[in-house]
């Protein structure tokens, strides 16, 4: 059996449960020439047996994949950067609803305005505000507030049938992360001018003159490195609670399968386990989303603040 | 609750025992085991590798975010941003015109308390004066009728002491003229004239003058 993992990774397609896409393929002739440069010897019937269920996506012509998952042409697209557009579709269509209705300056009516701004203002009062300064924050709102909601449905992506969370992949998450830290250092740089931005990283000391010219080049050292570490594990952070739930998940609902075809008891005893257990791990998932959102937003808010005030 | 627990798993047992050639014909058919090799055999170590890093993706991920950001930065957040300002500045601008009126209420509620208050205060002088008007004119009334009283009371007694001393005075020069016919009969002759009239006169002041005590 395939490694489950490749369930949770990218792809070069959707996958549905098989009796909703086949591939009819008589000839070899009509199989992705990827598929058939692969697999030589492969016959039809294996093929559509194989590719049963996996919509693959439609790549630019002249692109060329290596396997389904896998491919050495940057243009192609894989499943995704396909749900990414989808997340900031969503998202487009429900703030620019939002704002028309905020804009009026009226008080919120309706469950949509109420949930949507409550979430905001969450991020607003309770994260930026407290991580940066309430002078600073505001400037940052828009950023934040994108990557609060940006990382909140990429992960709910996972919990909705046959798509999967684009910030299960460490692209996604690594480049969210470099926002981050673009915006702390360009931030930083504007506020104390580059020079003074490389030395605001060694935190105030009052040190004898022999000991600091010792100490601070060390400290500094630290202090940088310790600037990139922080924010490669904002992205790691992010990357293994998805990739974890999902592998737990995965699990939960392997027992069923590869209990497939035993004895009939433990079939019996396990697919309802099984079945209770991903429910009730679902459900976890649901919150770690959100938790995991507010997580990578909050530690965002806390380096930018660091990045722009005096240590 | 054991023996509840027990039944429930043996419904289950009995379930799964139906259920049991239908799971075996699909796990025959191949519900989901295709073949593991098509699709990725000639797949780097990479592959399982729930932590590989993709460039095209990361870049992928980076513009959409970036131009995610634009449109709503332009189309939502900044709308919104406004709106909670409007909002804010709108409930805090209701919050004072709601304090100044309270204050202007009961300012004026202060005034027209005070304005009671002087108002009792009036009616009660008015009262006061009232009775002090009355008060004073009723003595002035009753003085007044004392003293007409006193004065018509007065002139009766004149007019009364007048009219006695007037019939007194007749009365006696009646007397005095009969006392001196008669005793001028008795004596006859022995009193001249001068005599007689210096005897009237005598007789009269006396006569005049003893009424006055009474």
């Amino acid at each position: 059996m395939a490694s489950p993992i490749l369930h949770i990774k990218d792809s070069y397609y959707f996958e549905v449960p098989a009796f909703m896409w086949r591939h009819n393929y008589t000839s070899r002739d009509e199989v992705p020439e990827f598929l058939r440069e692969a697999h030589p010897h492969a016959t039809p019937e294996e093929f559509n047996k194989a590719l049963d269920g996996k919509i693959l996506i439609p790549q630019l012509p002249g692109v060329k994949l290596k396997n389904l998952y896998q491919s050495d042409d940057w243009r192609a697209v894989s499943k995704f950067m396909v749900l990414e557009l989808v997340a900031a579709a969503i998202l487009a269509f429900v703030f620019i609803r939002l704002a028309g209705m905020i804009r009026t300056g009226e008080r919120p009516k309706g469950k949509f305005w109420n949930l949507f701004e409550s979430m905001l203002l969450f991020i607003r009062d309770e994260v930026a505000r407290p991580a940066i300064g309430k002078h600073d924050a505001d400037k940052f709102l828009p950023l934040l507030w994108t990557l609060f909601f940006f990382v909140l449905a990429c992960n709910l992506l996972g919990l909705v049938p046959w798509a999967g969370s684009p910030t299960a992949a460490f692209g996604v998450t690594f480049a969210l992360a470099v926002v981050t830290l673009m915006t702390g250092m360009a931030c930083g740089v504007i506020k104390f001018g580059p020079v003074g931005y490389v030395m605001n990283q060694i935190p105030h000391m009052d040190l004898p003159f022999i000991l600091a010219i010792l100490l601070k080049p060390m400290i500094w050292a630290i202090e940088v490195l310790g600037l990139f570490i922080k924010h490669a594990v904002l992205a790691v952070r992010l990357l293994a609670n998805m990739v974890a739930g999902h592998i737990v998940l995965l699990s939960i609902m392997g027992m069923a399968f590869s209990i497939e075809g035993a004895l009939s008891p433990y079939w019996g005893i396990t697919a309802p386990i099984s079945v209770f257990g991903s429910t009730m791990i679902s459900l976890l998932e649901l919150f770690v989303a959100f938790l995991q959102a507010y997580v990578f937003v909050f530690l965002s808010s806390l380096f930018i603040g660091a990045a722009i005030h005096h240590h | 609750m054991a023996p509840k627990w027990i039944k429930w798993l043996l419904v289950l047992l009995t379930l799964s025992c139906a259920t049991a050639p239908a799971a075996g014909m699909a796990a025959a058919t191949g519900g989901h085991g295709h073949d593991e090799h098509i699709g990725h055999a000639n797949a780097d170590a990479k592959l399982e590798d729930p932590s590989e890093f993709k460039s095209s993706l990361a870049i992928w991920s980076l513009v959409v975010f970036l131009i995610l950001m634009a449109i709503l930065w332009k189309f939502a957040w900044g709308p919104i941003v406004a709106g909670l300002e409007k909002r804010e500045s709108r409930i805090a601008e209701n919050i004072a015109s709601a304090e100044r009126v309270a204050a202007d209420a009961q300012r004026m509620m202060a005034e027209y308390e005070a304005k009671l208050a002087g108002a009792a205060d009036q009616v009660r002088a008015m009262l006061d004066e009232a009775r002090r008007d009355a008060e004073h004119t009723k003595d002035q009334i009753v003085a007044e009728a004392k003293s007409a009283a006193q004065l018509e009371h007065d002139r009766q007694m004149r007019e009364l002491r007048t009219a006695t001393d007037q019939a007194l005075k007749a009365l006696s020069e009646t007397f005095a003229d009969q006392a001196v016919a008669l005793a001028g009969r008795i004596i006859n002759e022995k009193l001249s004239a001068k005599d007689h009239d210096r005897l009237v006169k005598d007789a009269v002041a006396r006569f005049a003058q003893s009424p006055s005590v009474n």
